[in-house]
């Protein structure tokens, strides 16, 4: 699998993901790709696989197969040097340092990097993006409505620059109207030409914002496919749907 | 770098700052007057700072609870002891033997780290202890078939510092002033205590203070910022191991003699209820905490009898008994009302919010 780096190339490339909890497989030998600049979402019902797959993705956990990003083999990489190549993961549950403030979240996420006045400049930057932080900069962050730890989730995975943002169910808990406005949140940052790898539950609404989509059942893929095809898919609505 | 230390009242607050030192430098003649016994009992009290300060690195900064703390002061202690004692025939002065230890202790928290990578909360707390255990129950058997510990029977006849002609063993007179051990190991204690203290501010204004911070708030959290937590996990061990073995080498020297019997499980949990009641991750907090606990045990071993005898005329309980008593109940009472430490860290931690601002 020697494939060249180019524009047509996929920035993200998983073939055959396996993952294993002791004797236990999660992920029987799944395989998808996301192109640069796209927007995809892996759909499915809860203990699919979903959750562990994009863990797999950002290497929290072990798995067999072959993850490619960007042309690299990042199998064995470990978790902490991906935000350095672009890679950022929005984990499950919010996952925000809930005792410190909505600023210090922000630079932490920016840890690795050392420019200072371009940490500054990207702070105000997601600040202008999520305003409603920006009125609380010295709130702790534990002390914020879910939807909003769950914007400041996702400005803290931007302070790190990334290409490709995996983002973890972020709609899980939300009043609606909350996840309307994470969903607003993420579609411009895809605008921004961030590539987004989206897992979700709530299928209706990935479906809507996404350009293709995977859906995945007991650790396997079952049908992938356009979000308007799977829109329009009989299995896709009454699955997950609510349509009999 | 940045050069200042998140340190209250250096700038602007300098009367303070000089009160408190010439308090500190005047203290172990004062406490001379009352009883040599009281500048010995001030010394562990700041060798218990010491301890809690290294103990801070591990619980308060980066969270990981640890409760085989004992162990490094133990791996410190033993390292002088056999490096400055009979028992070998080996005498090497005490400014070799004391990186010499930290280092040790050092290595042995790095090892003891590497097992815990992926325990947390009360997982890490068991193989902590068991951990701690082991090192004491070591220093027990090590007499058979090579004698390397002297098994329970411990060291004895460990030197004392030595610098020049100053010999902490013996009493000197200058300027009119009895110098007496104690007090010799006093001052040297209390410049142990300001490097540790600055070391601490450092770390914790430091890089890898935030990255501490960040494992102690959210690993994974952590782990998708970019944060190597493996590494800044062992690091932490490591650098709290090195504090307890430097105060290990200077307990051995003070004490004069070292055995298992002091490094049991007890003054772990002691040491941890000095960092928790001071106020996990403050370093001036565990500072209080620490003396406060050190210090209350002895005030009421000295005040319980007579307090007895004026009020009911005989002894009513056993001084040991009611002295633990009310220990107990004071640490029971603090943690209900001020459940996160007398003196606890900001939240709003500053060093990163000046980041921010930059």
């Amino acid at each position: 699998m020697n494939r060249p780096t180019n524009s047509s190339s996929p920035l993200l490339d998983a073939l055959n993901l396996e993952i294993h909890y002791g004797g236990i497989a999660a992920v029987k030998g799944v395989s998808f790709s996301v192109m640069q600049g796209e927007m995809v979402c892996l759909l499915g019902a809860n203990g699919a696989g979903k959750t562990s797959t994009l863990k797999a993705l950002a290497r929290m956990i072990n798995s067999t197969g072959e993850i490619r990003y960007a042309g690299e083999k990042i199998n064995q990489l470990p978790s902490h040097v991906l935000i350095n190549k672009g890679l950022a993961l929005v984990p499950e549950g919010r996952g925000i340092f809930a005792r410190l403030t909505i600023a210090e979240n922000l630079t932490m996420g920016a840890y690795h990097r050392n420019d200072k006045a371009e940490i500054a400049a990207d702070v105000e930057r997601i600040f202008t993006m999520l305003p409603r932080l920006k009125e609380r900069e010295k709130q702790v962050a534990g002390t914020l409505s879910g939807g909003e730890q769950q914007m400041l989730a996702i400005g803290r995975a931007l302070m790190g620059r990334p290409k490709l943002l995996l983002l973890d169910e972020p709609s899980m808990g939300l009043a609606p109207i909350m996840v309307a406005k994470v969903f607003e949140v993420i579609q411009s940052v895809a605008a921004q030409g961030v590539t987004i790898f989206l897992v979700e539950q709530n299928a209706l609404l990935a479906l809507k914002v996404c350009s293709r989509g995977y859906v995945m059942e007991s650790g396997k893929i079952t049908i992938a496919d356009t979000a308007p095809n799977l829109l329009a898919d009989a299995r896709v609505r009454a699955a997950y749907l609510g349509e009999c | 770098m940045r050069t200042h230390l998140n340190l209250p009242s250096i700038k602007g607050n300098v009367l303070p700052m000089v009160l408190l030192a010439i308090a500190l430098i005047a203290l172990p003649f004062a406490l001379a007057l009352v009883g040599t016994a009281w500048v010995r009992i001030t010394n562990f009290a700041v060798l218990f700072v010491l301890l809690s300060l290294g103990l801070n690195i591990v619980v308060g900064f980066a969270g990981l609870l640890d409760l085989g703390y004992v162990a490094f002061f133990a791996v410190g202690a033993y390292v002088y002891a056999l490096l400055a004692s009979p028992h070998f025939g080996i005498h090497l002065p005490f400014w070799i033997i004391l990186p010499i230890g930290a280092f040790v202790a050092c290595i042995a928290g790095a090892v003891l780290g590497a097992p815990t990578l992926k325990l947390r909360g009360d997982y890490l707390a068991i193989v902590t202890l068991g951990f701690g255990e082991i090192v004491r129950i070591f220093m027990n058997n090590m007499s058979n078939p090579i004698n390397i510990t002297n098994g329970p029977k411990g060291i004895a006849q460990i030197d004392p510092f030595q610098i020049g002609p100053i010999d902490f063993g013996k009493s000197d007179l200058l300027a009119g002033l009895n110098f007496s051990g104690p007090i010799k190991y006093y001052y040297f204690l209390m410049l142990a205590l300001m490097l540790v203290v600055v070391i601490n501010g450092r770390l914790k204004d430091s890089r890898i203070g935030r990255a501490w911070v960040a494992i102690r708030e959210d690993e994974v959290a952590a782990k998708a910022s970019g944060i190597n937590t493996r590494n800044i996990k062992l690091l932490a061990f490591a650098m709290g191991a090195s504090f307890g073995g430097l105060s290990g080498g200077m307990f051995a020297a003070i004490q004069g003699f070292v055995s298992p019997e002091s490094f049991v499980l007890n003054e772990s949990i002691m040491i941890l209820a000095m960092v928790v009641l001071g106020g996990m991750g403050n370093i001036f907090g565990v500072i209080a905490g620490a003396v406060l606990l050190s210090f209350l045990p002895e005030i009421l071993r000295y005040t319980v009898e007579p307090v007895q005898m004026a009020v009911f005329g005989h002894m009513w309980i056993d001084p040991e008994v009611l002295r633990m008593l009310i220990f107990g109940l004071a640490l029971v009472l603090t943690m209900r009302y001020r459940p996160a430490g007398l003196w606890p860290e900001s939240r709003h931690r500053r060093e990163m919010t000046v980041v921010a601002n930059k």
